[in-house]
Order: C-alpha cells, then structure tokens, then sequence
C-alpha cells in the first residue's frame, strides 16, 4: 500500500478533532460518519454567555469541524457505516455500507422548492445542516420521507427545476485499505421517557436539556413549546439518567456543568426565574468556586429530587418536591421544565466492540485499546466535556501516529 | 495583481433578477472599479462554471471575482471547472451578493441589499491581497518538562515517543514524589515510567533544578537553568511542557486550625495503612474518626476517590466509626459512584454539608463537630478522635515565581490555564507552552494521560521534525516608526512578538495576525500585509460610498466591524436562514476584534456612516485568546473621546457574540439601528462648520491617543 490511511468512525467533536489532526500531520483519513451531517451533539450546543463566556465548551467545536468538512485529505463518507473488519497484510479492510443520499450535490443548488412542498417537512424529511461550512446543504431522511412509506409521494421529484432528487439510488458498499482506525462513536442521550413521573412526552413543556441547546441555538430565547410564549419561570432536574442504581450507575459528569450555565444564561438574558433540583454539584476545576457562587446568586439551587412534574388544569406545569425531612411536600409552578438528561452509552457499542476487539466496561461504555492499530476517543469512553474529548482525540492522534511509525513498511 | 487582467463576473441568478435596480446597481459598482465586468446567466451547476472558467481562459485573466450565492451550494465546482481549463483552481474568488435563503424563499434569486457595497468593498481591498510564501523555520526540537510526578512523566514519555528531545526538570530529588491523591495503580505507573525514562536516551534531567529565565518565542525559546550544583545552563527549546501545579494546603474553613488530631487526608492515608501507626498516636480501643472533603474550597472527583478509599480501609475494622463529609460529592469520575455505594455497604457513613460546613466546638475536650444538616434541616453535632480533610492547590510565592519566569499568570486557584475559553485544553497564553494536569488545576490521571499525548500532539504541529514551514513577512514593523516600546510584546496575546536585536519581530509559528500589536502600537508602526490600516481606509470608504446613495429618509448607515472568528459565520448563518444583513448596515470583516483601532471607527464617522457597531467574541471566549479584550479597552476610550468631541459616545455600539448565535448577531445590529433612528444623522454629514471642527479635532485625538497609550 502505498500510503498508510486511518479510518476514524464518527464525525462527531472527537472524531472531526481526530481526522483532522491526522490529515495536519499528512495522514489520509475516511471520517465515516452515520448522521447525513458532521458535527454529532456538540455542533448543536448554544453558547450560553451573558456579555461575559460562561465557559460551556460549547463553541470549542465549530472551528474544528468546519476544517475537517474542507480539509483536503479527509473523505467523508456520510450516511455509512462500518459492515465488517477484516485484518489484511496492512492493516484492515473495511466494508462500509453507505445509504444514498437522494439528492445529487452536483445539481441542487438548495433553492427550496422541495422544502416548501414537502408534507413530511414537520417530520423531518428533508433535513438542512448545522454547519455552514457543509456541503450538500439538503438531506432526506428516508425514515421520514413519505415515498419510502407508500411509493406515493414524488412531489418533490416533480417540482425539482434542477431534476436533482433521484429515489432510485440504492445502498453501496464501499471496501476501505487502511493501517489504522479511530473510534469516536461518542454517546446517547438518555432518554427520559420511560420516567413516567418527569411528564417527558406526555407534556410539550417538560424538554431535556438537548433540546433547550437547539431552541436557543436556533430562536436564541426560551419559550414554552406548548403555545410559543416567553418561558419565564424555569426548573431544571438533575440526574434524569445518572447516578442510579439499576440504571446508569454513574455520574454523567456534564450535565451539572450545562445545566448551571443554561440556567445563568437564562436568568441573564431573560430575566427566568430559574431553580436548579439537584444530589450534588459536580462542578470542579479551574474557577470552580467563583462559579457556582455565581450561580448560587443567580439561581434557586434546591438539593431535593422532585417526585412528579404534571399539567396544572389552568395551563403551567407542576413540580412536586420535599424540600426537606420533616417539612410539608411543595407543588410549585413551572412554565418549562428542563431534564438534565445523562450520557449514556452508545447502543453501538456492543457491536463495535466486536468488531475491533475493544472492551466494553460495566456500564457499556468502550474501554481500553482494542485489536492491534485501534484507538479511542471521545464520549465512547465515558462522559465527558467537550474541552476533555478534544484532548482525548489528542491522544488518539499520537498513538495512531506512534503506531504507524513502527508499523513495518 | 494588474488591474487590467481582473475579470468581474456577475451571476443574474437563471430567473431574470438582471432587471432589477439592485442588479444594476451592482453592475455599477462593478463598472466603477478597474476590471473587465462580465454577467453569467447562472453562475451554480457544472455549466455555469465551465462557461465562467472558458471565458477567464479565453481572454487570458489574471483573476476574477465571480458574485453569485457560494454559501448554497456547489463549493469547488468553479476550482474543478478552472483545474479543467488548466489554470489555477485557486484564482476565482467567489463572493455572496445573493439574498436568497436556504429554502425558505423558493427558488426565487435575488441580490442581497447592500450587495453593490459588498461588491465594491471587495474590489477594493483585493488590490491589498498578497501570497506570501512558505519558509522553513529552524526550530529546536527540545521539549522542556517542568514538573515531577505522573502528569510530568506521562508528558515526558509523550514527547519522547513523539521524537523530541527532553529534558525534564524536576523541583524536587525524587521524580516521584508522593502523591497521596493517587490510588497504588497510578503510583505504579508512576514508577515504571520513571525507570523507563531513567534509561531512555533523549532525555536529560535535572533533579532540584530551577528555571532563571525563559526568553524568545515558540520554537526557539532560549532558557537557563540552575542544577543542583548552582551551575547555570543556557538551552535553545522548542516548546516547553508545565505539569508542575503549585503546592498543596489544607482545604480549612476560617475557625478550624490544624492540630494533633487535625490532619490532611494524606497523612490520614498513611496512618489507615499501617494499623500501628494508627494505634501509636490514637491509642488502643474504638476510635471514630470524620474525613470532610470540601470544606474550604470546592472538591474534586480525585480528592473524592482518596477519601473514598482512606474511608473504606479504615472502615474495615468494625470497632471504628468512620463519617466522611462531603459538600457536593464530586461522584463525576469514572466508577466513582459505584465505589461511594460499596463504601457505604461497608459502613462508612456519608453525611453531607451546607454552605454552613463544618464548625468546632472547642469548649468541648474532644474534637466536637458542628454542621448544618440540610436534608433535616437541623444543627447536628458530633465528637470525634480525629478529622482529616483534603487538601488543594495553594500558590506560593515560589509558584508565582515560577509561572512569572514562564510569562503566566497563576490563578487564585491555582490554574495557569487563561480565562479565554478558547484554550482549553491546553494552550497556555504563550505560544509554545503546553499546560498538563496539575498546572489546569488538579484533574485526574486518565485526563493527564490525554493532555500529556495533546501536548505532544500539539508539539508536532509546532516544530514538526525541526524545519516547520511557516509564512513569514506578514507583520511587518516599520523601523523608523519603532521606538522599541515593546507595547506590541506586552499586549501579543499569543506571546508572539519576539525581540531580534532589541527590535520586535512577530513569531509566524505563532502569530495568528490578530492584529492586536497594530492596533495597540502608539507609532502606528507595525502593519500586516493584506490587514493594512489602508486597506481597511479604503474598503469603508467603498462602503461608505455605495451607503450614500441607498439611504432613503429616516435610514441610517451603519458600519459593522466583524470579528472572523465570531461575529462573521454568525451573520453569515443568519443570512443563510433568510436574515442578511439589514438595509443601511455595511458589514467588514476583520481578522479579530483586535485589530479595530480607533482610526477605523472615526473614519467610518468621517465618511458619513451614523454609527458603528463592533461584533467582537464575548469576553473571555476570544479566539485569538485576548483581541477582544484589548478591543474592549480601545472602546471604552474611544467613547471617552466621542464625547468631548460632542458627538457622543452613543452613536458607537460593541456587542459580544459567538459563532453559533445567528439570531443574537443579526439582533445587535438591528438594535444599532434603532437606536441611530432616534439620534438622527450623523452631524458630520449635515454641518460642513462642525465637519471642519471635527476634522481638525482627529487630529488632535491622534495626538492625544498617543500620549495616553
């Protein structure tokens, strides 16, 4: 083989990190990504600061993957994953399953006619990027999209000026040669609806802390999704997803961290009135005193797990919870309540692990080094911060480095 | 670039906007610049940019400039067309005059307002655009490691695996020192890699040495260091490593002092493993003994762990009583949760604090405790044999000693990492100086590992394998103008001004032409090509020009300095979700809020605009590390300025914004706006009495800023 390539599976923060830092050091590298864009759950963080940067990490990202999505040596192959892994004479074969993309890139010129006709658009059919630097700019979701249901809908086919949407395009298979793989498959966010008692799918105002990023992101302000008014009186619960005993049996070090920057950025920007319910703060490191003074000044920090959030028949929600043994229970109103919904491993995982020999550790997330020239970074090994995986992926970078130098040629 | 040989090519957008006033207006603004101008039916698809291409090759172009809507759709499909051709992909600039959002506006292209200014803007400072070319820069490649300890030998290992040279200077004899916080895993660890670099060729040590004084700049950092022996070393050093973290103290309130039978939790660590010990000082007989983690300061996952740990060991004989304290029970490490549950099976009981923390009650002959319980919302309290509690970092005069010498400022706790978000992990605000472990703050050792590998990592893409290629000539200082007040070294927020001669000259491995020294330099002498204060004179007077012309009554003109790291992909998503920038505003982009001095607001005052508005990154989030903040200082005088002159301070506006915040960029400036309607036009542009007062007035603020700064 001619050059020695690395294969970095997932093109989230830790994987864009290590593709790129690879590619600086004059490595090719296949960023095999699942999603029909780059950028994984960090490209979706708000940034949370009031004139002064609260330090969420948040912007870390964007630098970061808008170099990889343009970087010359990097191939992104979007929509893929890895089928099989075979150990060749250098390295691996990879089999890589890509699903089409329906739209050819070379002819869209996302004009949006497709967009305005689309009657799965509310479902998410036809999906637009996080990243300015992306390109294509359109995607279809083939889960959505009503074509894929019934054969019927071709009304975007129709209405294409530029005959750019294609449905007939099938799955390839893709054979990668490469000396070494990276695997940034991060992680899951928990999700809360199996707790009945947090009202997460049974009332539009109770929403996890994701979904608080992207409404911020995107509308730049908090409202109640129930009628679209200003949310001015918000809680947010800690630990939906962590630190259980038969459940996620760990802390998901993140979401204290999130969650008090969420709740400072909406007090400051807004002037919500925010109440944090929480075990303990996992805050630590630099500043970390200044910080949750800061925060104790601004929010209602109450250590108490609610026990119930329901619909109050005069509109709002209701949050029940003890403030204390011996005191009388407390149902105090909400407009929005906000769960602050743990990492959990990827479901991938298991299947990862058996196909590059990594390990997997009691709570299902990859641990260690797996078969000869496979590397780790990121979320997949544990809760982590953005700063933390883009360090990880550091560490990836120079063992792939190390590991191809003193490969034989 | 001979203007003769430019070619403006401008798309009509396929669907007849050719027509339309904005259409001409561009084609005007194009016109009035030298160069060939050219529309393309429609620039998008294969097609259009083979035509485009076909038709710079025809008639030989030196360059072109193609408006059309890049942002959309096809990147690369115009390099391809020109690769074709065979000329240089690289020779088209594509600019975004198109008002067309992503999907929001059906197919229907337009031409964004103020497009014509954009256009002539454009073609202004392209003139200023120039490549410079690459050079190998000679660098050592040694790598400095300060510290001892796992965090110190994990990055020495690093480095050393990584090519480098090491050399590794310990404070200490030992290159393991104790380190109560880690558990026997990570000791051993310790220890293998200390013998493993003990043997390692590549590597020099200094045991008990101490760094005098660390001169130069990234890559060719020159140091000297004292040995044991008193002898001095002078060293050339590519980048230096700190994994060195300041001393630790204990983590008491006021009101509790250290006694006999108040200690740190390290020495608790030592009694717990060695029963005798124990026995030796506390007697014989059933003992109750209280660690509290977190009095003082917050704690953290790794001090929680030892406690955790020190708790359990002691807990296993049944006769003790053990109660471990803690604040918040920083559980966020990896297993952590699950051991403080094991702890608790075995009988440690965990109580937990208020804000209140921990009070003696010193009437009484043994260690009574007071704490506020919250859970039962009652004063609680307790007598104990012995409390240990845990310790943190706590700068001493040495450590800022040491961290002065490295040109870094401690923290109050300790951290040496700035306050600009946009170093972490591990850049430090010298270029060339990497932050491990206990210099971020305490961390954890699987972090260390990942931080030590990053620095290593970081190495390579600094002095590569000792001839990195770097851009040289982009800062230029004008010798004459100079008078070596070294502004420009003190204000580098990369530390990349170094002193050649006793001259300033910038580090292009560093630099990232943030344009700070120019702006802070009180001769005006330092320019950067392509940045030039020129070239920015020029390009608002392009806008000014075309703003003159669209502002109907009751629309003010309004000049936006963009930040390229923030404020410009911000406003550059807004107009992708169908938000260009709002008639009347006229956007430049500048390399990083740093670079805005105070010539560039007042000339933008001078041509007529009735306000202007800087879009810098937030405080402590600027990406060039500190461009903003100098920005801030600048503006804060500037305002001083505009209100003796009887302008007002209010006509000039700073906002913060990140890259992610489309709606907040886009907001900002429509607040500007607003806020220009209700102070009218801009008196300059009415009073030719009060335009000649204030013209002789610029003057006079050159002056003055000069002697201030």
């Amino acid at each position: 083989m001619a050059e020695k390539r690395v294969l970095v599976i997932g093109g989230g923060v830790a994987g864009a990190t290590a593709a790129l830092e690879l590619a600086e050091q004059g490595v090719p590298v296949d960023l095999v990504e699942r999603d029909d864009f780059l950028g994984g759950h960090a490209a979706w963080l708000a940034c949370k600061a009031v004139d002064q940067c609260l330090k969420c990490n948040g912007c870390l990202s964007e630098p970061r993957l808008t170099a990889t999505a343009g970087h010359p040596l990097i191939s992104l192959h979007r929509r893929a994953e890895v089928q099989s892994l075979t150990a060749t004479e250098q390295g691996y074969q990879a089999v890589v399953c890509q699903r089409p993309a329906y739209i050819d890139p070379e002819r869209c010129t996302a004009c949006g006619l497709c967009l305005e006709a689309c009657p799965a658009l509310e479902d998410g059919a036809i999906r637009l990027p996080r990243l300015a630097a992306e390109s294509p700019r359109l995607a279809i979701d083939p889960e959505q999209c009503l074509y894929f249901k019934d054969g019927r809908s071709t009304v975007c086919v129709d209405l294409c000026p530029e005959e750019a949407i294609d449905f007939r395009q099938e799955d390839r298979e893709k054979a990668l040669e490469v000396s070494a793989l990276v695997l940034a498959t991060g992680f899951t966010p928990f999700d809360p609806t199996p707790r009945e008692r947090l009202g997460y799918g049974r009332f539009p105002d109770v929403v996890t802390a994701f979904e608080l990023e992207r409404m911020l992101r995107d509308q730049g302000r908090a409202i109640r999704p129930s009628d679209g008014r200003p949310a001015n009186k918000v809680a947010f619960i800690q630990c939906v997803g962590s630190r259980e005993v038969a459940g996620n049996n760990y802390c998901s070090r993140v979401c204290c961290g999130y969650a008090l920057r969420l709740g400072r950025a909406l007090s400051g920007r807004q002037g919500c009135e925010v109440a944090v319910f929480y075990m303990d703060l996992q805050s630590f490191g630099h500043a970390v005193d200044d910080f949750l003074d800061a925060a104790a000044s601004e929010l209602r920090l109450i250590r108490s797990m609610p026990y119930d959030v329901y619909g109050h028949h005069q509109g709002g929600l209701r949050v029940d919870y003890q403030p204390g043994e011996g005191q009388a229970p407390v149902s105090e109103p909400f407009d929005l309540v906000v769960l602050s919904v743990g990492l959990s491993p990827n479901p991938a995982n298991q299947a990862l692990a058996k196909l590059t020999g990594a390990g997997l550790d009691e709570s299902g997330f990859l641990d260690g080094t797996g078969r000869d020239g496979v590397f780790l970074a990121g979320t997949a090994l544990g809760p982590m911060d953005v700063a933390e995986a883009v360090a990880s992926a550091g560490r990836a970078v120079e063992q792939t480095l190390g590991y191809l130098e003193e490969m034989q040629p | 670039m001979s203007a003769a040989s430019l070619g403006v090519f401008l798309c009509q957008g396929g669907r007849g906007t050719a027509d339309s006033l904005e259409f001409k207006q561009l084609r005007w603004a194009a016109e009035a610049a030298p160069g060939a101008v050219f529309t393309v039916a429609q620039s998008c698809q294969a097609e259009g940019a083979q035509a485009i291409a076909r038709r710079i090759k025809e008639l030989g172009l030196g360059a072109a400039v193609v408006g059309a809507c890049p942002l959309l759709h096809h990147p690369g499909q115009l390099s391809r067309a020109l690769a074709a051709e065979g000329l240089n992909p690289d020779m088209a600039t594509v600019l975004d005059l198109c008002a067309r959002a992503e999907g929001e506006r059906s197919g229907a292209c337009a031409v964004a307002p103020g497009a014509a200014a954009a256009l002539s803007q454009a073609l202004s400072s392209l003139a200023f655009s120039q490549e410079l070319g690459q050079e190998e820069m000679a660098v050592s490649t040694r790598v400095l490691v300060l510290g001892a300890g796992l965090a110190a030998l994990m990055a020495a290992r690093s480095m050393l695996d990584a090519g480098y040279e090491v050399v590794l200077l310990s404070p200490g004899k030992r290159l393991t020192p104790p380190e109560p916080l880690l558990g026997p895993e990570a000791a051993e660890r310790a220890g293998e890699l200390a013998s493993g670099l003990e043997e390692a060729s590549g590597l020099g040590l200094f045991r008990q040495g101490r760094l005098l004084s660390l001169g130069g700049t990234a890559g060719q950092f020159t140091a000297r260091i004292q040995d044991r022996g008193g002898e001095t070393h002078a060293l050339e050093l590519g980048g230096v490593v700190v994994a060195q973290g300041p001393p630790l103290g204990l983590n008491l309130p006021p009101g509790i002092e250290p006694n006999e039978r108040v200690i740190s939790l390290s020495e608790l660590k030592g009694l717990a493993s060695a029963p005798e010990h124990l026995k030796k000082r506390l007697g014989e007989g059933p003992l109750k003994v209280a660690l509290a983690v977190g009095l003082g300061r917050q704690s953290d996952p790794l001090t929680l762990r030892a406690a955790t740990l020190a708790a359990m060991e002691l807990a296993q004989d049944p006769e003790r009583e053990v109660v471990l304290f803690t604040g918040n029970a920083k559980v966020a490490g990896p297993g952590l949760e699950r051991l403080t549950q094991e702890a608790r099976g075995l009988g440690v009981v965990m109580v937990k604090f208020t804000s209140g923390g921990l009070r003696l009650n010193a009437a009484l002959p043994r260690l009574a405790l007071e704490w506020d319980e919250e859970v039962l919302g009652r004063v609680m309290a307790d007598e104990f044999d012995l409390l240990a509690v845990d310790q943190v970092p706590q700068p001493d005069d040495d450590y800022r000693g040491l961290a002065g010498t490295l040109g870094l400022a401690v923290g109050r706790d300790g951290s040496l990492q700035p306050e600009a978000i946009s170093a972490l992990p591990l850049a430090s605000g010298r270029g060339g100086e990497w932050l491990v472990g206990p210099a971020r703050g305490q961390g954890e050792p699987m972090r260390w590992a990942d931080e030590a590998a990053d620095a290593a990592r970081a190495a390579r893409q600094l002095l590569g394998r000792g001839a990195p290629l770097a851009e040289t000539g982009r800062v230029l200082v004008d010798r004459k103008r100079c008078t070596i007040c070294l502004t420009c070294v003190r204000v580098c927020p990369q530390g990349a001004m170094d002193r050649l001669f006793r001259r300033p000259v910038s580090n292009p491995l560093v630099c990232t032409t943030c344009g700070t020294c120019a702006a802070e330099c009180p001769m005006e002498a330092i320019q950067i090509v392509g940045l030039e204060d020129e070239r920015y004179g020029q390009e608002i007077a392009a806008a000014a020009g075309q703003s003159s012309g669209l502002s109907p009554a009751g629309e003010r003109g309004l000049l936006v300095l963009a930040c390229a790291n923030s404020a410009a992909p911000a406003l550059h998503a807004a107009r992708l979700k169908g938000a260009p920038l709002p008639p009347g505003a006229r956007l430049i982009t500048v390399p990083c809020a740093g670079k805005v001095d105070l010539d560039m607001v007042l000339e933008g005052i001078r041509r007529g605009f009735d306000g202007v508005l800087m879009l810098s990154c937030h405080e402590d989030a600027c990406q060039s590390l500190g461009g903003s903040t100098w920005a801030a200082r600048r503006w804060e005088h500037l305002g001083n300025l505009l209100e003796e002159t009887g302008l007002g301070r209010e006509r000039v506006f700073r906002s913060g914004v990140a890259p992610s915040q489309a709606v907040e960029a886009r907001g900002a400036i429509e607040n500007a706006l607003a806020a220009l309607a209700e102070l009218g036009p801009n008196p300059l542009k009415t009073g030719a009495r009060v335009r000649e007062m204030l013209s002789r007035f610029t003057l006079e603020m050159d002056d003055t800023f000069a002697i201030v700064s």
